[in-house]
């Protein structure tokens, strides 16, 4: 699965920065260098290369763990991208906390009080999330909590302190997203006839909820989150412009205007690579949260080794839902 | 129980993160009593100066870099045989006496007992190697055309004859400028010029202690250097490219200094007690440059003149600057060296009219305005095409991304735009080195053009500035380049902030700052 990503992706890149105006050479030169030094430059960089050998040697290069050179830093692609990653893979990750907290809390209640005030501010909320920019939303959020009330510093990814204001930007807008598929997939489940049943039996309303509903909406919930997670780890362009954070989004939207193309192919395959893990993590993820599809698997596996193991875990599965 | 393992192990890994993560040290602002706590009197003395700048540099070796952040760190860490100050006074250095032997013969006589930061001694074979050097990177050879390298040789371990190729007034203001820090040959052949770029090794005020990409430089003093040394001990430069959040750092206290501040902010950062602002003409011209060579519909001198009328530049600087920029008088900037008003041009739309009609120009033309994605350029593009339309031409605004720009104005094929040229150190050279540059397309006289490079080489001071301003005058009239406005630099400095010093190139010198 990876590898024809990998080719396909960097395939895309090499054909679209083929076609993107913009010599790197002249860029570094800058307007007022003689013709003679652009293309001495030129060849000294190996642009003057038919493609498809530069395509071919990047490849070849890429095998051999050796992503290029950045053009304007003239660090190794890969250590660049590897001292902003852990900055970007945080801001992901709390980014998609913020989103799933706020987002299936929401969710849930506004499915529960369907076509009450709660209800309805919430997805008036939702609408917003989605509709209002994030640079607005940090920006609003800088003004508040750092210039007006001084809690919080506005620029930097020092620590914890620093991370609360982006968190709450990225992820308020995630939680939109998240709300939104909770509140659609909780109220599916809520109709179903073991809801009533549960109801019936006479359990609280809260374990109804927490107990059978929920669980039972999770996964298009995790797919959602997951592919948040995935956008997440690719950086959040404008959020890290606004909160001065050195992550793989402003990396990438420096190396685009640079024209540093070895950066931005090892970016974008990194994005890929990582977007292709997440896939498979939350795939994984799957067969945690729905018994159903872990049966699956372990039940295939377990009809080869020992077919009476089947029914242990069915049921375990089973008690603990 | 799977869950609780589960969340532990998220957990744990969260943590490892935040080890890695954003940890690489303590955040600029929580060393000794900056960051958000306002100082208390009688406590400890600030020993960290914070800097926000806007443009990360693609390296810190000063002959192999294209941008002026880069120098103005650089001037930090490196020394160079003179430096100039903010009113562009060239006093020697690193040089400790210089003569001319001749005229194209400077012989430098190095102080001794300079160290680099590695403790190695700075020797005349560090110069010889740092002119050299400089003459064939192609990112400095621009600037030391006119340095021969290859004679420039040591006359004993502490004296140099630095060689040019031709008379050449402007020697110092090129060794004080900031493609001439003096290198470490030794340092430069052990690391590699690459490594080099990222921790440059100089004799400066100051030592690059480390470059987190994309967030910050940090400095540290030298307490080795031979001259005054900086009162306070740290100098961190954070990258902040977002205008807004320069402006606040200074304002929360994140930032001692923040660069290139918007003119927008300033009466509200005026009005803050914690935060002043220093702000100046700078060096730098806002110009609309026109290809009349190789595009026909801007050959007309009538038609260039009619836009240059049609141009009323006191709103420009009005409503893009903010009132805060002056309007363009000449081709260079006030702050050159050599400059003479030969304008403003008269605002006068139905002049340009008349001129227009008396041209017999096809005004149903197309003329494109190209332009790269920026704020202040954008604003004027929009006025200036609205300007010209209302004078009756076609005009379409373009917006390019920058590389695009670059690379057709080095091709040739941008018909016009608004950009921006910089006197850097006072020199106005830089203003018509755009005309030496055939792609521009600003003249086809080859006449003009030679002037232009013989000017550079006349000796008598008062000959070469009569020079310039017969050149100022001739090209003012040409309007294929039609100067608009020299912005003013914008700092914002945190009230106890002292002795920071205004410098039209932005590359002010920080080892001065003290706090109050």
């Amino acid at each position: 699965m990876l590898i024809p990503v990998i080719i396909g992706v960097t395939l895309i890149i090499f054909l679209m920065l083929a076609i993107t105006p913009g010599d790197p050479a002249r860029q570094i030169l800058g307007a007022e260098a003689t013709d003679a030094q652009v293309e001495e430059l030129r060849e000294e960089m190996g642009l003057n290369d038919p493609m498809p050998v530069r395509y071919l040697r990047y490849l070849w290069d890429m095998l051999h763990g050796d992503l290029g050179t950045s053009y304007t830093s003239k660090q190794p692609v890969t250590s660049e991208l590897l001292d902003r990653f852990p900055t970007t893979l945080l801001l992901a990750i709390l980014c998609t906390i913020v989103g799933a907290i706020i987002g299936i809390i929401m969710g849930i209640i506004s499915a529960v009080k369907q076509y009450t005030i709660f209800d309805n501010f919430a997805r008036v909320l939702a609408l917003a999330g989605i509709s209002v920019p994030s640079f607005w939303l940090g920006l609003m959020l800088i003004i508040l909590f750092s210039v007006k009330l001084k809690w919080l510093p506005s620029s930097g990814f020092y620590g914890p302190k620093y991370w609360i204001l982006p968190a709450i930007t990225v992820g308020l807008v995630q939680a939109a997203t998240v709300m939104r598929q909770t509140r659609s997939a909780m109220l599916d489940v809520v109709r179903q006839d073991y809801i009533r049943t549960a109801r019936a039996k006479g359990q609280s309303e809260f374990k109804v909820v927490m107990g059978h509903a929920l669980p039972n909406a999770l996964i298009p919930i995790i797919t959602v989150l997951g592919m948040q997670f995935g956008h997440g780890l690719g950086g959040a362009v404008i959020s890290e412009q606004i909160f001065s954070i050195p992550g793989i989004g402003k990396l990438m939207v420096d190396s685009i205007n640079a024209r540093d193309y070895p950066m931005v192919q090892g970016g974008v395959l990194m994005i890929a690579v990582s977007f292709t893990v997440v896939n498979l993590l939350v795939d994984i993820l799957y067969a945690f949260i729905d018994p159903r599809i872990k049966a699956l698997y372990v039940g295939k596996k377990a009809k080869k080794e020992e077919p009476e193991k089947t029914e242990e875990t069915g049921s375990e599965a089973v008690s603990k839902k | 129980m799977k869950k609780t393992r589960l969340l532990a192990l998220a957990m744990s890994a969260l943590m490892l993160l935040s080890a890695c993560g954003g940890g690489d040290g303590p955040a600029p602002s929580d060393k000794p009593t900056s960051g958000t706590e306002t100082q208390q009197p009688g406590g400890p003395a600030k020993d960290n100066l914070v800097v926000a700048v806007s443009t990360e540099p693609s390296s810190l070796d000063p002959q192999n870099v294209n941008m002026v952040t880069a120098f103005m760190i650089n001037k930090h860490v490196m020394d160079r045989l003179f430096v100039s100050d903010e009113s562009y006074n060239i006093t020697p250095s690193l040089a400790s006496e210089y003569e001319w032997v001749d005229d194209t013969t400077l012989r430098v006589k190095i102080r001794e007992g300079v160290k680099f930061s590695t403790g190695e001694d700075l020797t005349a074979d560090d110069v010889v190697y740092t002119i050299k050097r400089a003459c064939t990177k192609p990112q400095s050879a621009t600037t030391f055309e006119f340095f021969d390298g290859e004679n420039t040789a040591k006359v004993d371990e502490y004296t140099v004859d630095i060689k040019l190729k031709q008379a050449y007034p402007n020697a110092l203001t090129v060794l004080a400028s900031g493609r001439a820090g003096i290198v470490s040959e030794t340092s430069i052949n052990e690391m590699g010029e690459d490594a080099y770029g990222r921790a440059p090794v100089g004799s400066g005020k100051f030592v690059v202690t480390s470059w987190a990409s994309g967030d910050r430089i940090e400095l540290t003093r030298n307490d080795n250097y031979w001259g005054d040394k900086p009162a306070y001990k740290d100098l961190t430069f954070r990258i902040i490219t977002e205008t807004a959040s320069r402006t606040i750092e200074v304002e929360t206290g994140g930032a001692d200094i923040a660069f290139d501040i918007n003119a927008d902010d300033v009466v509200r950062l005026e009005e803050n007690p914690d935060v002043s602002v220093v702000k100046g003409p700078s060096a730098t011209m806002n110009h609309l440059v026109i290809n009349s060579v190789n595009f026909d519909t801007l050959k007309d001198p009538k038609v260039r003149q009619a836009m240059h009328m049609a141009l009323d530049m006191d709103a420009i600087v009005q409503v893009v600057f903010k009132g805060y920029g002056t309007v363009a008088s000449s081709l260079a900037p006030d702050s050159a060296t050599g400059f003479k008003a030969v304008g403003p041009t008269k605002y006068d739309p139905e002049g340009a009219k008349a001129l227009i009609a008396e041209s017999g120009f096809d005004t149903s033309t197309v003329i494109k305005l190209q332009l790269y994605k920026n704020q202040q350029i954008q604003a004027m593009a929009e006025m200036v095409a609205n300007m010209w339309n209302a004078i009756g031409l076609n005009v379409e605004i373009e917006i390019l991304d920058r590389a695009t720009l670059v690379t057709n104005n080095g091709n040739g094929q941008t018909p016009m735009c608004i950009t921006t040229v910089t006197a850097s150190d006072g020199n106005i050279e830089s203003v018509f080195r755009m005309w030496e540059t055939a792609s521009y397309g600003f003249t086809d006289d080859e006449e003009l053009v030679a002037r232009m490079k013989a000017a550079k080489g006349i000796t008598n001071e008062e000959e070469r500035m009569a020079a310039y301003a017969a050149l100022q005058e001739e090209c003012w009239n040409l309007n294929t380049v039609i100067p608009i406005a020299v912005a003013d630099n914008i700092f914002a400095v945190r009230s106890n902030v002292q002795n920071f010093v205004f410098h039209p190139d932005k590359t002010p010198d920080l080892s001065k700052v003290t706090f109050g």
